[in-house]
């Protein structure tokens, strides 16, 4: 009786695999236009405020109230919704699914594939909004803050596109209601906020007033990294326990 | 043996039990209130199997617990004896083709099926693909993406991709929809090439005459449940031995109601007017005797047809007896 090996491919080559798949899906022409038309937007209206009395406080309130309580959730569900959101809804994720590889390769190619599309665009947004105001001391801070924002959104957006229908009004619903708004209504529910994070880094760097509690900067950089590390689990149980169309 | 070793199922001709490649026990799956399947028990083991049953019997639902994209909610399935729900060693030896039409539109279907491969850690994922997109009389150098693609050609990708990594066993759902006569020959001889090697192809359809052709195996599907299963000439034969309903529009409908009761190949008869349903169990004597009935009584036939030759109302006598 002759035997067989039964190796699947090794984990960093499906993990290869798995990246160039989700990068050639997420960037498309018309995804490309609409992440650069939202980009420029922040970068045009953080300028325009940046004019006022109070310039530096202006534009900080412009790139956290417009940068990362809006826009930056939502070129980041975009771009994750395109990844396993959108294969599951076309009933297409089986063909990732059946293949022998760990689910964990292909949850962190979807997360990393959403960081690496997204945080172009974000930094653009708020680093080109922030140098446009003329206030220099807000762009160091604001490009951290775009990138830990991207990494806190992607933490949650990718998993949420396993996880429920319509998963991208479920995702735009969560970035304009509850990190738009509930998040300001209170310092308790502020720190289930991505974007009370991702502020506090600008308000303590640049100096300027924003609806946070002062909070340490490691902790504003160590919880959007936590959110991410988090998302990729649940990206992993949810592909082990769903059952897959 | 290493965990990742398994022996080669040798051909069916030189075991006396074929081996359970898929073992199913005690299996039922609930979504809700609804019982998608209830109690199912069976084994497959080398060649082509195939699941026959109405839209909606739970075909797909047990096909879905074969390849572990659902867990039953009662019950277990194995395949090879392992959990194909948690042991992702299974996948290597499954190769799948899914019910639902939709694939990576946006790529050629040489890059899908390569993209297969690679995931299944093919050695020359390339060479693989181009083999199998030529074993389903695809072209491997057709530019045009998958978006536009026939019904037919979709089949031909799902199959590609399901026999890239060269599978112990297939599991395909309605693989031959949407295919013309000339690529249903070919398909079917494929599959048939596949299972004749002491691999188990496992083919869903609820097409009868499909059945027919593909599967030497027949597993009957009706509400979920094991209606029957056998030898596709047995389950033949046990369909056309069920009593059938025939309809028949004479003149002198009563007398000639009386003639056939003569003769006993009738086991029931219902007159409505001048419309005569009849029950026989034995549809060829019927045929044959209904013609000379009529002369005798000086009765004209103006409509003779089956009332109930429908796969739905043979599957509802497996499964109900009525």
């Amino acid at each position: 009786m002759s035997e067989t090996t039964l190796t699947g491919p090794s984990p960093i080559a499906a993990f290869t695999v798995l990246i160039r798949l989700f990068l050639t899906a997420t960037l498309t022409r018309a995804r490309i236009a609409i992440l650069s038309v939202l980009a420029v937007f922040v970068a045009v209206i953080t300028a325009v405020g940046g004019s006022g009395s109070d310039p530096a406080q202006t534009s900080a309130d412009v790139l956290d109230g417009l940068g990362l309580a809006i826009v930056i959730p939502v070129i980041t569900l975009v771009v994750a919704n395109a990844t396993l959101g959108e294969l599951r809804e076309e009933q297409t994720l089986v063909y990732l699914w059946l293949r022998p590889i760990p689910a964990w390769t292909i949850a962190a190619a979807a997360t990393i594939a959403t960081v690496g599309v997204t945080l172009p665009f974000a930094v653009g947004a708020m680093g080109v909004g922030a140098v446009l105001s003329g206030e220099g001391d807000l762009v160091s801070v604001s490009i951290l803050a775009a990138v830990l924002a991207v990494i806190g959104y992607s933490g949650i957006f990718v998993p949420v596109g396993l996880a429920v229908r319509r998963s991208f009004l479920t995702g735009l619903g969560y970035a304009l209601i509850w990190e738009s708004l509930i998040s300001l209504l209170g310092s308790g529910l502020a720190r289930f906020s991505i974007r009370s994070w991702a502020a506090s880094i600008i308000a303590t760097g640049a100096d300027v007033d924003l609806p946070t509690d002062g909070r340490s900067s490691v902790g504003s950089i160590l919880v959007p990294i936590a959110v991410l590390v988090a998302g990729i689990g649940v990206t992993v149980w949810l592909l082990g326990h769903r059952e897959i169309d | 043996m290493s965990d990742t070793s398994l022996p080669a199922p040798a051909p069916p001709d030189t075991l006396g039990e074929p081996v359970p490649m898929v073992q199913v026990d005690g299996v039922s799956k609930f979504f809700g209130e609804l019982v998608a399947v209830s109690d199912v028990t069976f084994d497959i083991g080398p060649g082509v199997t195939a699941l026959l049953g109405p839209n909606g019997a739970g075909k797909s639902t047990l096909l879905r617990l074969f390849t572990g994209q659902a867990g039953p909610s009662k019950g277990t399935v194995r395949v090879f004896g392992r959990d194909p729900r948690g042991d992702r060693l299974v996948p290597r030896l499954m190769g799948v083709a899914p019910q639902q039409e939709a694939l990576f539109e946006n790529m050629t279907a040489l890059r899908f099926v390569e993209l297969a491969a690679r995931l299944h850690g093919v050695s020359g994922p390339a060479e693989a693909a181009r083999a199998a997109i030529d074993q389903v009389e695809l072209d491997t150098a057709d530019t045009r993406t998958i978006s536009t693609y026939s019904k037919g050609m979709r089949q031909r990708v799902k199959l590609a991709q399901a026999i890239v990594h060269d599978p112990w066993i297939l599991v395909l759902d309605e693989p031959l929809t949407g295919l013309d006569p000339r690529q249903r020959r070919s398909m079917i001889d494929l599959l048939k090439r596949f299972g004749a090697g002491g691999r188990c192809v496992v083919v869903s359809s609820h097409v009868l005459e499909e059945v027919e052709r593909i599967g030497s195996r027949v597993l009957v599907i009706a509400k979920g449940r094991l209606a029957a299963e056998g030898d596709f000439h047995e389950i033949r034969e046990l369909m056309d031995d069920r009593p059938h309903e025939i309809t028949v529009r004479s003149t002198r409908a009563r007398s000639l109601a009386a003639r056939l009761m003569d003769t006993g190949l009738i086991t029931s008869a219902r007159l409505d007017g001048d419309l005569l349903q009849i029950e026989t169990t034995n549809v060829g004597e019927f045929s044959r005797a209904v013609a000379p009935a009529a002369i005798a009584v000086d009765a004209s036939i103006d409509e003779l047809m089956p009332a109930d030759d429908d796969l739905e109302s043979v599957f509802r006598y497996l499964v109900e007896g009525r």
